[in-house]
């Protein structure tokens, strides 16, 4: 079922990864994304997943939900590795074959790549309630306001994207049912038949979001929101020692990862 | 004619996972043709996994749905086909409507059921009629009709696969008394004329008291009463310890045996208690 | 003291022929609790939204707490006097926490973060919600969603609730969540509180009930002095509470009995009394 996609869903909890500032969470995540590219070899990629292993651990998301979470990319994954295996040239597993060593190697530390970036990103939104983190992406690009970027209005879309994910998800399970009771077929015919028929599914969706977003500005506006000018907020972020601790240990793990690749490790 | 029929029917929810939830737990009844009936239960009672259960949108995992004998989740064939026989139409419908105009979006199932297209036009001209939807409307677009239209374009939807057992969930949800009423005579023609068997879930009792001739209760994924108005609602107290309302005439025949007036009959409708009453006057008991 | 005041007030929506409120005069109280009903299309929702400035009158003026609603300069004085509940819960709860949302309005009126603290908390526990304050909204029944609405406006400590067919979705159980929640407030609280609806059982209790149709208000008094006009509800599609249609029919087939009688007990009490001698 399409509920069971847990894409950008956030489980509250109360451990030391869910009580750290969205701030550092944002800034860890990039630290770790840049770590993560500096990894050539398998020394580098046993570390990152270890990082990400104990910071799983230290915020109690099982590997389970984890991999729930990586289902809807299964797709994306499974492509990066057919496609290195067989595009990267070298030595032939067996005489004569298109499959190389090399193929192989390059196709497995993709799909690190890609799982440890996803799973990266996901203990941030797993561990960081949407509101907190666009609160935290609004801070950190502050400054951009000069430039007049409009921060305040852009996070806001943002977390009302997030707020509506698990509603229209579970909107569209309804309208499939709905349109599968009226004999539609999603499961046979041609791809272009296929394809047409998602058009049942999706124009009552967008039909709905419209709606949803019209009265959602009238709901809005009648509790007073009028942009971001003056408006305060319940819970003011502040840094606190975990926090410069973590960021501490962020940059000495980048720091670190840069010399594995200075060694070729 | 078309029976259904449920055996040792169980559903769980996200089996294997920290949410596992059992929905319906070994539910057996069967729907002889040409019954109306009223499935009532508070949120979270079952009643809507059982029913989409009936036309194999959802597979028990568990237990057996049987049409006229047969397992309707036998093969991928036979669950599309059942869809043809029992006609689903969800809560709040008109959230389904795509097509660019009245007229195409009745013929959806039908077009789906690869009729001839004289059948289709045949058969979405008598949905149309039997839900009250005016000619002139035919060519509109759907969207931009009023909520009570769109809903009954919805109902003629399903009404157009010519359904042999119809099942509603909630038809007049959100919509006013006079929009309700409309809906409901519809669907009542819709019965009559065909003879198709009926199955609605209400949260009015008033509706559900007067219209059904028998009504299942359910509470907590199973079915705690199941039997014509009559004797669901001579058990007021139980509807009420699980939550459930009951019908203001029920209630108030209660309160007046409270008061010493025993009006000696089963009332569940209005016109029963006007009746009640008038025969206590005349000292009869029914 | 009027709270609200209605003064011939027209209101044609763009791009539409018939006019939708055709000359309203009306005054609300300050601290009564007042019922709308009226069938679909009879202008009710749209006399809501023009307690708070979402639509402005053609013609006429409508003021709240002494304010202009057409008066722009002052839209935030209006809205933050005016908290409204609309009919679908999913399409007005903006946060993914429930303490958040509620926290939205008083963050929008720049109140101090200490100050939306003890809001919040109290709009919650108002309305019963306080052990919920950390969960996902999305998760809650249609009654606690509406509940959760109802704190996100009172946390605005406005003057005036105005609740749009807040029970329209909602199964039986939420429906008397929300009418008993509403009532409280009204009773406990003196917030002025307006509930538009179109089922009558909600309006039982209201110290007013108005009736609509066609854009003008057609029926306006106690609920039990309304109801007892039976033949103009059937007229307007609109449904009376059992208890009177049971005298109104008793009555017709020979039996006295008073019609503004909408309580069970004192219902069967009249028909006892009734059938005794």
């Amino acid at each position: 079922m399409l509920k069971d996609v847990t894409l950008g869903q956030y489980f509250p909890g109360d451990t030391i990864v869910h009580r750290l500032d969205p701030r550092t969470k944002i800034l860890l995540v990039v630290l770790y994304i840049v770590a993560l590219f500096q990894a050539k070899w398998w020394v580098s990629y046993a570390i990152v997943i270890a990082v990400a292993g104990l910071s799983m651990a230290l915020s109690h998301i099982s590997v389970k939900n984890m991999f729930k979470g990586l289902k809807p990319m299964i797709f994306i994954i499974c492509l990066t590795a057919v496609l290195n295996i067989f595009y990267t040239q070298g030595t032939p597993v067996l005489p004569g074959w298109i499959i190389t060593w090399e193929g192989i190697e390059r196709a497995i530390q993709m799909v690190l790549r890609i799982v440890l970036l996803i799973t990266g990103t996901f203990l941030l939104t797993y561990t960081t309630s949407p509101i907190a983190l666009t609160d935290g992406l609004e801070l950190l690009m502050n400054p951009l306001k000069k430039i007049r970027v409009p921060v305040h209005e852009m996070t806001m879309m943002m977390s009302m994207a997030l707020r509506f994910i698990p509603t229209l998800i579970e909107e569209t399970d309804k309208i499939m049912s709905a349109q599968k009771a009226r004999g539609a077929d999603f499961e046979n015919g041609s791809l272009v038949q296929r394809a047409k028929a998602l058009l049942p599914i999706l124009v009552p969706l967008f039909v709905s979001a419209f709606r949803r977003a019209d009265e959602l500005a009238v709901a809005m506006e009648s509790r007073c929101y009028h942009g971001g000018e003056g408006r305060t907020r319940m819970k003011k972020l502040q840094f606190a020692a975990n926090d410069i601790l973590a960021l501490v240990l962020g940059i000495l793990f980048l720091a670190g990862m840069i010399l594995l690749r200075v060694f070729g490790l | 004619m078309a029976v259904i029929t449920a055996e040792n029917l169980t559903h769980t929810y996200s089996a294997g996972t920290p949410f596992e939830k059992t929905a319906i737990e070994n539910i057996s009844l069967s729907i002889p043709s040409g019954q109306f009936i009223g499935i009532i239960g508070h949120t979270g009672s079952g009643k809507s996994t059982f029913i989409q259960h009936l036309n194999a949108l959802i597979k028990p995992t568990s237990g057996k749905v049987l049409f006229d004998g047969s397992d309707i989740n036998a093969d991928k064939v036979s669950r599309r086909e059942i869809r043809r026989h029992v006609g689903l139409v969800f809560q709040y419908p008109e959230y389904q409507l795509f097509e660019e105009t009245v007229y195409a979006d009745i013929a959806f199932g039908p077009k789906n059921m690869n009729f001839s297209e004289d059948e289709i036009r045949e058969r979405v001209t008598e949905a149309a009629s039997f839900t009250g939807i005016a000619p002139e409307l035919m060519e509109r677009s759907p969207l931009e009709l009023s909520g009570g239209q769109k809903r009954r374009i919805a109902i003629a939807g399903v009404i157009a696969m010519r359904p042999e057992i119809l099942i509603l969930d909630e038809p007049t949800a959100g919509l006013d008394p006079a929009g309700c009423r409309t809906i409901l005579g519809n669907i009542c023609d819709y019965k009559e004329k065909t003879g198709a068997t009926v199955i609605i879930i209400s949260h009015n009792m008033d509706d559900v008291a007067r219209l059904a001739q028998r009504i299942i209760v359910f509470d907590g994924g199973s079915v705690v009463l199941d039997g014509t108005p009559d004797q669901v609602f001579s058990q007021a107290e139980k509807l009420i310890s699980i939550g459930l309302d009951i019908p203001a005439s029920t209630a108030l025949a209660l309160e007046l045996k409270r008061q010493g007036v025993e009006l000696g009959c089963p009332v569940y409708t209005h016109e029963g208690l006007v009746e009640a009453v008038l025969a206590y006057r005349e000292g009869k008991t029914c | 003291m009027s709270i609200i005041c209605f003064n011939e007030v027209h209101f044609t929506y763009p791009g539409s022929e018939t006019e939708t409120l055709k000359g309203i005069n009306l005054n609300i109280e300050e601290g009564s609790f007042v019922a709308v009903l009226g069938h679909n299309g009879s202008g009710k929702s749209t006399l809501a939204k023009h307690m708070n400035s979402i639509l402005v009158p053609d013609s006429g003026t409508v003021t709240v707490a002494g304010i202009d609603t057409a008066d722009e300069n002052r839209i935030l004085d209006v809205r933050s006097t005016v908290g409204m509940v609309f009919q679908n819960p999913d399409n007005q709860i903006v946060a993914n926490v429930v303490e958040e949302d509620v926290a939205f309005a008083p963050e929008n009126l720049g109140i101090p973060s200490e100050e939306i603290r003890t809001r919040v908390d109290d709009a919650l526990a108002r309305v019963g919600m306080t052990e919920f304050a950390r969960h996902a909204p999305h998760l809650l029944s249609g009654g606690q969603k509406q509940r959760v609405a109802i704190a996100g406006v009172i946390a605005m400590r406005p003057r005036i609730i105005v609740l749009d067919e807040p029970t329209a979705m909602l199964d039986p159980q939420g429906r008397r969540e929300v009418v008993s929640t509403v009532e409280h407030l009204c009773r406990d609280t003196g917030i002025t509180a307006v509930l538009i609806t179109h089922h009558m059982d909600e309006c039982v209790n209201a110290d007013r009930l108005i009736v609509m149709s066609a854009g003008q208000i057609i029926a306006d008094g106690k609920p039990s002095e309304v109801f007892s006009q039976v033949e103009l509800m059937d007229k307007e599609g609109l449904t009376v509470p059992e208890t009177v249609r049971l005298m109104y029919d008793l009555n017709s087939r020979g039996f006295s009995l008073p019609l503004g009688v909408t309580g069970m007990k004192d219902c069967a009490q009249f028909v006892k009394t009734a059938l005794m001698n």
